[in-house]
This record gives C-alpha cells, sequence and structure tokens, in this order.
C-alpha cells in the first residue's frame, strides 16, 4: 500500500483510524470538467488478500454520476474484472477523478444523470443543486 | 442467744479493729508500732474468727487510701503549686519535688507494711481454718499501691508526665552543665557519673524513681525520663550545630549522648544493678534518635549543603551516616525537591546557576548515596525543568567547551568518562563485574516514587547533563553551531583550542557522532593553506585569457573555505557588495578556480568580518566590523549625503534592516541621522562626536552579533519537522473533524516510515503551532484542522 502523502493535486487518501484496511479518501473535481470546485469524500475498504484483490470504493458524499447510485457504489472497470495488482490507491484515486469528467454512458447506474449528461449546462445545474443539498 | 453474745463480740472487735486502723495510718511515730500493731493483730483475728476478714481487708484499705490522699497527697502538692511553672525551672521546685515525695514514701512504705501485715493475718487465719481465699483478698499490697499511684497521679494540678519530664529535664540540665563544666576544665574526666555529680545527686534521682516506683508508676516515670532526655538532646543538637557545613556533628552528637544522657538514665531509672540489656536498649535508642534527629536537621539545610559543595562535604557524610541508620530517604527526596522547586526551579534563577546546581547536586549526592537512587528522585524535577529552559543547551555547551570561565564544566570533560570499559584487560573487568555482582543489593523501595525504567545510572557529570535531554544528537547538534559561530569569528586561522575540545568530546560521544565538527576544523586548517596558496600563486599559473585582464590586489582578502555539507545551515543575509571588493572577491575566486578545479568558491559575504582603517577629520579609527556595516560606510565615500531609501537599495538592504546597521555608525558619530519630509537622512560627519570613538566599537560588535548569526538548534528541529508537513496536511485532508495532537502523533508514528518518525509529541506541537501561525491550519480546543 503506498502511502497517499504526495502533493497530487485532487487525491489524497489516509487510513482512517488506527486500522490499515479502511481509508478515508478525498477527491477534487478535475479542471475542466463540471466537477471544478467539488470534493468529494470516498471510503476505501481493502480486503485481507490485497492488492491480489479490489478495495471496495464508495463514495461518501453523495454523488450525481452516471456511474455511481444512490448509495455511492461507483461502476469502475478496474474496482471490478480489470483489477491488477500494479493499482496502487493513487491510481485508483486518479482513475475515479478521471471518471467523474469521463462517465461511461453505455453502462448507467444513474440513468437520469447519463441523460442529462448530453445537455452539460442543464448537468452542471442539476449537478450543483445536488451537491449544495447535500451540503446542507 | 449464743449468736446475739457472739454478735456482740464481734461489734466490739470491729470497733477496736476500726480504731486502731486508724491509729496506726495516722500515726507517723514509728515508735507505737510494736504495741498498735498487736492491737491491731488480735482485732484482725477476732474478725477474722467471725468470717469477716473480707470486710475488714476492705475497710483497713478504703481507710489507708483516704488517709494518703487526703493529707499526704494533698499536702505534697499544694506544695509544690507555689513554685508554679513560671518558677519551674529553679532549683527550688526540684528539692521541694523531690522532698515531698520522699516524705510521701515514708508513708507509704509505712502503709504497705500494714497491708502486708493484714494480709499476713488474713492469710494465716483462712489458712487455719481451711477455707479456700477469697478472690479479692489475694494481693491486696499491690491492689493498694494501685490505687495510691492512680490517686496521686489524678489528683496532681497539671498533666502528671509533664511534672515528671519536667522534674527530670531539670536534674539531667545539672548533670550536663556539669559535665561541660569537667569536660572545660583541666581535671581529668571523673570514672563514671556518680563519682562526678556526688552521691546527693545521685539518691536525689534514685529517690523519685522508688518513690514512682511505690506508686506503681514505674512506666510514666520511664516514658517521662525518655522524653526529657529526648527533649534535652534535640535542644543540645541546635544549640551545638553550627550553620558551616565544614565539620561533622554527627560523631560529637553520638559522643554526647554516650557520655551524658545515658549514664544519666542509668542513674535515674536503673535501681537494680547489672540490668546490662536495658543499657543496651537505651544505647541504641539513644543513637537513633540521634540519627533521626541530626539526619532531618541536616535534610532541612541540604539545599545550602549542595551549595556549599564541596566544603560541606563533612556534612554531607553525616547525610549519607544518618539516612544509612534511618528511613528518612521518604523525607530526605520530599525536602530536598520542595526546596529546589522555592528556591532555584524558577524564572529568576539564570540557567546557568541552575546548571552549577544541578552538577553540585550530582556531586554530592554522589557522596550521600553512590548508588545514584536518590538522585534519580530529585533530579528528575531539576532536569524536566532545564528541558523547558530555551536556553539550556546553549549554556551547557558554553560551559563545557570554555576553559576559561570559573564555574565552567571544563574540568568535567577532561576527566575520562567512567562508563566505558575498553575491555583492555578482560580477566580484571570480569573479577569487577563479580565484585559488582556479590554486592549488589535491591533498591530500596522507598524510591519507589520514581520510575525505575531510568536503569543506567552512571553519575558521570556529562552523561548526566547531556542526559537532560534524553539524547546527544541534540547535543552534538548545538555544539556544531557553537563550534561554525567560533571557527567564523576566527580571523587567524588558529584552533588549536577548539582541537582539543572536540577531541575531548570525540572520546565522550563517539567518533562517528562528531564527524562533521572535524570537517569544520578541517576546513579551517585546509582554508589557511589555500589561502596562502593562492596568495603566491604566479600569475603564469592562471589561464591566457584571464592574464589579459588586470587583477585586482589581494593581500587585503582571505578566506575561510567551508564544505556546505558538514556546517550547518547558515543564515544568509543578501546585500549588495560594494564593487572594489567584489572584484578582489571575483579575483580570489578565481585563482581558487585554477588550484581547486573543478571546485568553484560560493562567497556569503555576509559571514565575514572586515578590518578597516577610518579617517575622519584628523582622528583614525582601526576597527573590525560586519561587511554589512562596511558596505554601509562604503556608500559614503562617494557621497557624503544619503537618503535612506536611496541608501538601502545601493546596498541591498530593506530600509529596517539599514536602520539597524547603520546605527552603529551613528553610534561611532562617524555618521548622523536627520529626520526630513523626504525620510531618514544619513550624513557624513567631518570630525568625531564627542562620546563616539574606539571604546565603544567592541561593544557595538557584539550588540551587532546579537542577531544570531547561525539558526539555533530549535530552528534545525523545525526544518526538520518540515518534510512530514505532507503528511499531516493529507491526513487533515480527509478528516474534516479535524484531528487531536496525538492522534496526528500516533498516525504519523505508525505510518511514517521514510524517514522514521521519531519526534516527541512537543516537537510535533510546536510545528502544528507553526503551520497554525502560518495559516495553514486551525486550532480549535487543541483539534487541529485544514484551512
Amino acid at each position: 500500500m503506498s502511502l497517499m502523502a504526495s502533493a497530487d493535486p485532487g487525491v489524497s487518501a489516509f487510513p482512517d483510524g488506527d486500522s490499515l484496511f479502511a481509508w478515508l479518501g478525498t477527491i477534487h473535481g478535475a479542471k475542466g470538467t463540471v466537477y471544478e470546485g467539488l470534493s468529494y469524500k470516498l471510503s476505501l475498504k481493502f480486503p485481507t488478500d490485497y492488492p491480489f484483490k479490489a478495495p471496495l470504493v464508495k463514495f461518501e458524499t453523495g454523488c450525481f454520476h452516471p456511474n455511481v447510485d444512490q448509495y455511492g457504489n461507483i461502476c469502475l472497470d478496474i474496482l471490478k474484472d480489470k483489477w491488477s495488482a500494479a493499482y496502487s490507491v493513487r491510481t485508483v484515486l486518479l482513475s475515479i477523478q478521471s471518471l467523474l469528467g469521463e462517465p461511461n454512458n453505455d453502462s448507467p447506474l444513474n440513468a437520469y444523470a447519463a441523460k442529462l449528461w448530453e445537455n452539460q449546462a442543464e448537468y452542471r445545474r442539476v449537478l450543483h443543486k445536488k451537491y449544495s443539498e447535500l451540503q446542507k | 442467744m449464743v449468736t446475739i453474745m457472739a454478735e456482740a463480740g464481734t461489734l466490739k472487735a470491729w470497733q477496736s479493729f476500726v480504731q486502731s486502723t486508724d491509729k496506726e495510718l495516722e500515726a507517723s511515730q514509728q515508735a507505737t508500732e510494736q504495741q498498735a500493731t498487736a492491737e491491731l493483730t488480735s482485732a484482725i483475728q477476732k474478725l477474722c474468727a467471725a468470717g469477716l476478714a473480707e470486710l475488714a481487708g476492705f475497710h483497713f484499705l478504703q481507710r489507708a487510701q483516704d488517709t494518703v490522699q487526703d493529707p499526704h497527697i494533698k499536702h505534697f502538692w499544694e506544695r509544690l503549686i507555689p513554685h508554679s511553672p513560671s518558677k519551674a525551672e529553679t532549683d527550688e521546685w526540684s528539692s521541694t519535688f523531690t522532698s515531698g515525695l520522699q516524705e510521701l514514701v515514708i508513708v507509704l512504705k509505712r502503709h504497705c507494711q500494714l497491708v502486708e501485715l493484714l494480709s499476713r493475718q488474713l492469710l494465716a487465719n483462712r489458712a487455719a481454718a481451711a477455707e479456700p481465699l477469697p478472690a479479692s483478698l489475694i494481693g491486696l499490697a499491690a491492689n493498694y499501691r494501685r490505687s495510691v499511684g492512680a490517686a496521686f497521679s489524678s489528683s496532681a494540678p497539671a498533666s502528671l508526665a509533664g511534672i515528671l519530664e519536667q522534674h527530670y529535664s531539670n536534674c539531667l540540665k545539672d548533670f550536663s552543665n556539669a559535665h561541660r563544666n569537667q569536660e572545660d576544665g583541666e581535671g581529668e574526666l571523673p570514672d563514671s557519673a556518680e563519682e562526678m555529680m556526688g552521691i546527693a545527686y545521685v539518691k536525689r534521682l534514685q529517690t523519685v524513681t522508688t518513690a514512682l516506683e511505690l506508686l506503681g508508676l514505674e512506666e510514666e516515670a520511664a516514658a517521662a525520663c525518655m522524653s526529657a532526655v529526648g527533649r534535652h538532646v534535640r535542644q543540645h543538637l541546635k544549640t551545638t550545630m553550627q550553620a558551616s557545613f565544614s565539620c561533622s556533628i554527627l560523631d560529637p552528637a553520638l559522643a554526647y549522648v554516650d557520655a551524658v544522657p545515658l549514664p544519666f538514665l542509668q542513674m535515674a531509672q536503673l535501681n537494680v544493678a547489672g540490668a546490662r540489656k536495658q543499657v543496651e536498649l537505651w544505647s541504641a535508642m539513644l543513637g537513633y534518635f540521634v540519627y533521626d534527629t541530626v539526619g532531618a536537621m541536616r535534610i532541612a539545610q541540604f539545599f545550602d549543603m549542595v551549595v556549599d559543595w564541596p566544603d560541606s562535604l563533612p556534612a554531607l557524610r553525616d547525610v549519607k551516616e544518618c539516612l544509612a541508620h534511618t528511613n528518612l530517604q521518604p523525607h530526605f527526596i520530599t525536602s530536598f525537591r520542595i526546596a529546589t522547586q522555592q528556591r532555584l526551579l524558577h524564572a529568576g534563577a539564570a540557567t546557568l546557576d541552575i546548571l552549577t546546581q544541578y552538577v553540585n547536586t550530582i556531586k554530592a549526592l554522589k557522596e550521600v548515596d553512590p548508588r545514584g537512587m536518590l538522585l534519580n528522585a530529585v533530579g528528575e524535577p531539576i532536569k524536566a525543568y532545564l528541558r523547558g529552559r530555551p536556553d539550556t543547551i546553549r549554556c551547557i555547551v558554553h560551559s563545557l567547551t570554555d576553559d576559561n570561565a570559573d564555574d565552567s564544566l571544563f574540568g568535567e570533560l577532561t576527566q575520562p568518562a567512567d562508563e566505558e570499559g575498553d575491555g583492555s584487560d578482560d580477566d580484571v573487568e570480569d573479577w569487577d563485574e563479580l565484585q559488582a555482582a556479590l554486592q549488589w543489593k535491591p533498591d530500596p523501595v522507598e524510591v519507589g516514587m520514581i520510575d525505575s525504567k531510568g536503569r543506567e545510572r552512571s553519575l558521570d557529570i556529562i552523561s548526566m547533563l547531556v542526559g537532560v535531554y534524553g539524547s546527544k544528537e541534540l547535543f552534538i547538534n548545538e555544539y556544531r553551531s557553537l563550534l561554525a559561530d567560533k571557527l567564523l569569528a576566527k580571523t587567524d586561522y588558529d584552533c588549536d583550542r577548539e582541537i582539543r575540545t572536540l577531541e575531548l568530546l570525540k572520546l565522550r560521544f563517539g567518533e562517528a557522532n562528531l564527524h562533521n565538527c572535524e570537517v569544520m576544523l578541517k576546513d579551517v586548517a585546509d582554508s589557511k593553506r589555500v589561502n596562502g596558496n593562492i596568495r603566491n600563486m604566479p600569475r603564469q599559473a592562471m589561464s591566457p585569457l584571464r592574464r589579459q585582464h588586470p587583477e585586482a590586489p589581494l593581500t587585503t582578502t582571505s578566506a575561510t573555505i567551508i564544505s556546505a555539507l558538514f556546517w550547518p545551515t547558515l543564515p544568509e543575509e543578501k546585500f549588495t557588495v560594494p564593487t572594489e571588493v567584489q572584484e578582489q572577491l571575483d579575483a580570489y575566486a578565481a585563482r581558487f578556480f585554477v588550484l581547486k578545479t573543478p571546485r568553484k568558491l560560493l562567497w556569503r559575504p555576509d559571514l565575514g568580518a572586515v578590518n578597516l582603517t577610518l579617517t575622519v577629520g584628523e582622528e583614525a579609527l582601526d576597527l573590525t566590523v560586519t561587511p554589512v556595516q562596511a558596505a554601509i560606510l562604503m556608500q559614503f565615500r562617494a557621497r557624503g549625503e544619503w537618503p535612506a531609501a536611496q541608501l538601502a537599495h545601493a546596498v541591498g538592504l530593506s530600509t529596517e534592516a539599514l536602520r539597524v546597521r547603520i546605527m552603529f555608525w551613528i553610534n561611532q558619530g562617524v555618521l548622523t541621522e536627520a529626520r526630513t519630509a523626504a525620510g531618514l537622512l544619513y550624513t557624513r560627519c567631518e570630525s568625531l562626536a564627542a562620546g563616539g570613538g574606539g571604546a565603544a566599537a567592541a561593544v557595538a560588535m557584539e550588540e551587532d552579533d546579537a542577531a544570531p548569526t547561525i539558526s539555533s538548534a530549535q530552528g534545525q528541529a523545525l526544518q526538520e519537522m518540515a518534510v512530514y508537513e505532507q503528511f499531516v496536511m493529507g491526513m487533515l485532508t480527509n478528516f474534516d473533524g479535524g484531528l487531536a495532537l496525538d492522534r496526528i502523533h500516533n498516525m504519523l508514528k505508525m505510518f511514517v516510515v521514510d524517514p522514521p518518525y521519531d519526534k516527541s509529541a512537543d516537537q510535533l506541537s510546536t510545528f502544528l503551532g507553526q503551520l497554525v501561525a502560518d495559516e495553514k491550519l486551525s486550532c480549535e480546543a487543541g483539534v487541529f484542522r485544514k484551512r
């Protein structure tokens, strides 16, 4: 487990409490996407046979996104069947960060969001409304 | 009828018994004894025959008690009362007491005889009648004595114990005075105490004891006697103990106890000859008492004794003896801790004083308790306090390396460390170890109040001092800074003394730890050589291209060339070096480059020193100043007046920094400062202002140095912590609720492995405080949060 103490822009993670198997992560929306300026908290749970199994990654902050369902589950291939032991926490978080800007609308978990994606201005409006609702 | 007759006879017998009893008891004349006794005897016999033995016994006892109580005891106390406590000291009181008791004894003795007689009679009669003896008639005499004793003590005007003690201390004082006179006098001491005081004195003492024994009060008497002796000894110790610690008081005190109170006790209490056991017991008790009292007194003064070290050595030995014989250790620890707390560990004491006292404490306690348990207990608060002082390390290093000061610790450094055996002779070492193992004793439990983790109890002063901070790294770093300061201040490359100090330190801390310092010294030595080479280098050695340029003369420049890697980080102050100086520096650097290719010189002009001769009016000043000061002054060669802002720009300083620096020249009377509408204006003086001059030069130079030239160990620590900033920031990004200090500390300890996180929570706290000050974090109620 490479420790995320680096100064990577936009992603960071740290063990939650004294256990090394549960981490807290933070992702800031990438510049130039509708998610810019928003930040999301994630939880990462590592199975005991990590890194041979993918960690269980969930959004703790509700995320309006085609590939994220209302419970925060993420549909991302590298977290499922494409997982490789070469991935680290950092790469996983960076993947999720880029997923925010480039959703895979062919297999949506959130059909409404997928449909709305075509209209970026409207999408941005809904997204920010949902986001600010969550902050309250 | 027969019964009535018998009763009438009995009645008569009773009356005669009662009469004779009264007569007997009141009679003080011994003459009538024979006759009266006969009368009493017959009366008793008759009563016994009538079966009234018990009644007779009780009546007799009752009467006897009443008589003793009413006239005799009452009288005794009444006689004593006029000599009330105010005059209690006088001899009169004592003699009244003694003679009164004597009279009382005579009466009592007689009564006892009578009681004995009675009880004998009763017993005889009983035996004749072959009847069992009623329990109440056994031990009549003892019974009687007991009740009289009770009556005696209960009727005393004050507490009996007090009166007895008074009496004994009066007697003891007489004895002690006589003893002192004897000692002071020329004559030899008499063989025994009895001889010295005369038989009358002994008799007087023993009368009292006998009387009290008769009254069944011997225990009270013994207690009173002991407490009188105790008081006397304490008094004696107090008066004989001098404030100075230059001589032992323990031995004289023990001798005194053997010479005075012990014989006194013997005289006063020992009627039965040959009770050696009792004497031994007393001797032991008195010995212990002396140890205890002297110990308590010395312990109260221990702080002063430490201050007076090593003149207080005899007194320290006293303490050692006392602690060995008593269990005063806990008292010692608390008492000394409190004294230290009150007298030393406060803001008013200079760090150097605290250090000196600490060193003295170590030395003194080494004397008192070679095993160092006490030191562990009392040294801890001092250590903790020293740790809290910012300048402790500096003071330690200064006093360790400065052999000029009186109270420096340089001497300690020259002594070999006792902990490091080189193992040159294995056999001998084994033997020593075996000896140590055989002499091992468990640590005393009293000292259990300190944690027993501090196992290594080396009493070596240096390691104790360095141990204040727990590690030698800090110490070595500080020494490095200090050494850097010293070496940079040198202009003559002479560092023999530093080398010597360093060698000594190397013996202590090992070669590897001081490697950097060694390189620093070597740099200076090399600089000397390089400097010489550069100056003497023929121009032909330069590259042809360079030879074409005219070269500035080098005679006034010399350099200390340091290896940046091995020196502590030196704070940099940027300023513009005047052109002519810069030319010289460049020329020097060019020659260095030729000599030491591919190395290049990077000048740090702010760390140098400038020797200059200044001519103001008719006077010439020879000064050594900092390069910045010199640079400022050089600007005035071309112009007589400089507005502050322009001058600051010319020398490349901020106006504030310029103002600080230029104060030196204003104080020297070389420049003047004037306020104009456009700001400050500095003007060159055409003659030295009064009051300025060379005398102030040295001071001014020092003042300037007060701004620390080398970042202290503290600053370095902060720099080291900066590595962890990212970790902390990353951590706090993910914990919106913020984290408490210890949580951050634990996390860092757990997760940061390269480089390993080895800082203390205190250091982290300082660092986080710095981050808060930089507005990177916020801190509320101990919880740190990202901004």
